[in-house]
């Protein structure tokens, strides 16, 4: 599974910010995502260093 | 007619035509940053650069068209750029009709590229690192509502991924984005024609802030000072027509439900926004004229912001104004991205600058909002933080108002939040105690008039010499 990197949870007075990073698995390169790319019926996302393509959606639940 | 090269002709001490040699990656984009920060804001023309398929460089490439309000002012006939918001309301508002041409006699229909339609034929620039290729910036989507049949124009961005392919991002909440949806809705595709490179007066007339659904043909005409000339799309016909002295249109279809990842991508907010998803479009149809030029906007820098900003204030203008009659003037400063606006009042009554501050924190992704009297220069960032320092107290003055429409490209939103959290700052003197007597605030410290006009002539002789005075 591609690593996600986002912020941690806090209390709401406190700063968050609000970025997603996606980690390449070929070429390592980071780069924000949008949530969007993590649904279900999203396309593959596709990393701007190398044009690799590859799914941040969740796995499907084994049963 | 006015078009892109009539404006480059009248304007040419403004423009910078640079040396052969450029890549499309980068170069041109790095120069505006370089002359952003310069505040400095020719035209760059460059006729050299290669396009995509690594072809002779044929087609120049022009951008930063529209960096310098001073500029843009004047292709509008305005000798003043701080006269923008009243002018642009009422041009918009009153409108021209546009003028249809026949097939045949179109300039942008002189070139006719089907079979052998090709996009990578264009110089079409990688502007910023991470982002994933070469994209349209300066594209006008036109689409229409398959309802009522009516048009609808706007800048999206687009990636270039194949001669006859790429990506087109309509906003979710864009009048375009709409369009699209209802197509799909039927299992059609889209029907799309770009076109790229026209006169600033059109840009910026195609950027008026309409409602659903309403044409910007005649709202462009209103800028123009004159019939904007139209002429049928070849592949759309009528139902799509295209500005006749464009530059390059580029018409095809957005296939149903076909999505694919698009970005990360400059933002007008000076940040990357993230990758998403986007449809994809596919090319039926490149027509050009002859020695055609290409127009890129550079994204997130002032040639981007100022005209989507000098509409937001013709916007703001007519919506504040039927609120707040003391409503001078409103400036939307390319600081502040599209989050900030200023506004100028004259004698407001007690109240008025609330209500016209609401009005305006009401608008899309207008973020913080500040009101000023007229003797404030809304123009000027230090007139602006002399009114915040000297006239605010923020418990008394400062409105805030949560869950209103934001931007989702906001980097300072919570993750997940749909709405932003706005501030209206009433920088505002109060008003007389009863009318005829002064304000109970201090007078400014001032000189006699005579002694500063002597002073500006003793400053003007000292000629050669001031060029080593300090500037900070």
């Amino acid at each position: 599974m591609p690593t996600l990197l986002r912020d941690t949870v806090g209390a709401s007075w406190e700063k968050r910010g609000n970025a997603i990073w996606s980690q390449c698995p070929a070429c390592r390169t980071w780069f924000p995502v949008s949530v969007v790319l993590t649904r279900p019926e999203a396309p593959d996302a596709c990393c701007p260093a190398c044009q690799q393509r590859f799914s941040l959606r969740p796995a499907p639940n084994a049963l | 007619m006015l078009d892109l090269r009539r404006f480059l002709a009248d304007h040419a001490a403004a423009v910078w035509k640079l040396p052969d040699g450029l890549s499309n990656r980068h170069d041109l984009t790095a120069l505006q940053h370089e002359l952003d920060a310069r505040s400095e804001y020719p035209v760059l023309f460059a006729p050299g650069v290669a396009p995509l398929n690594g072809s002779r460089a044929a087609i120049p490439v022009v951008t930063n068209l529209t960096a310098s309000r001073e500029l843009t002012a004047r292709a509008l006939g305005l000798k003043d750029h701080r006269g923008t918001a009243a002018w642009f309301a009422a041009r918009t508002a009153v409108g021209i009709d546009p003028l249809v041409l026949p097939r045949g006699e179109a300039p942008v229909q002189e070139i006719v590229r089907e079979r052998d339609a090709d996009l990578t034929s264009l110089p079409v620039l990688t502007q910023h690192e991470l982002e994933p290729g070469p994209y349209l910036t300066a594209a006008h989507a036109t689409t229409y509502d398959p309802d009522t049949g009516v048009d609808n124009t706007a800048i999206q961005r687009c990636w270039v991924q194949g001669p006859r392919r790429m990506t087109f991002f309509p906003y979710p909440t864009s009048h375009n984005a709409r369009n699209m949806r209802k197509f799909w809705a039927r299992g059609e595709p889209c029907p799309v024609a770009f076109w790229i490179g026209h006169h600033p007066a059109v840009l910026l007339g195609s950027q008026a802030k309409l409602r659903y659904p309403e044409s910007h043909w005649r709202a462009a005409g209103g800028v123009l000072g004159e019939p904007l000339r139209l002429v049928p799309s070849l592949t759309h016909g009528e139902r799509i027509m295209v500005p006749a002295d464009a530059e390059i249109v580029i018409e095809g279809f957005v296939p149903a439900n076909e999505l694919t990842a698009d970005g990360p991508f400059g933002e007008y907010t000076g940040y990357l926004g993230p990758q998403t998803q986007a449809p994809v479009f596919d090319v039926s149809c490149i027509s050009l004229r002859r020695e055609a030029i290409y127009h890129d906007y550079g994204s997130g820098l002032t040639d981007m912001l100022v005209p989507d900003n000098m509409a937001m204030e013709g916007k703001l203008y007519e919506l504040i104004k039927s609120v707040a009659p003391s409503l001078l003037n409103v400036h939307v400063p390319a600081s502040g991205r599209r989050f900030h606006a200023y506004l100028q009042l004259r004698d407001p009554a007690r109240g008025e600058a609330r209500d016209a501050l609401t009005a305006a924190l009401a608008y899309r992704r207008v973020k913080t909002v500040i009101a000023v009297d007229e003797d404030v220069d809304i123009f000027s960032a230090d007139s602006m933080l002399w009114a915040l320092a000297t006239r605010v107290q923020w418990s008394r003055d400062g409105i805030v108002i949560d869950g209103l429409s934001g931007s989702n490209l906001d980097p300072s939103l919570p993750e997940g939040a749909n709405t932003a959290s706005k501030l209206g700052v009433d920088a505002t003197l109060p008003p007389p105690p009863r009318p005829g007597v002064p304000r109970a605030v201090p007078p400014y410290a001032t000189v006699p008039q005579a002694n500063r006009e002597r002073a500006r002539a003793l400053v003007a002789a000292a000629g050669a010499g001031a060029v080593h005075w300090p500037r900070i």
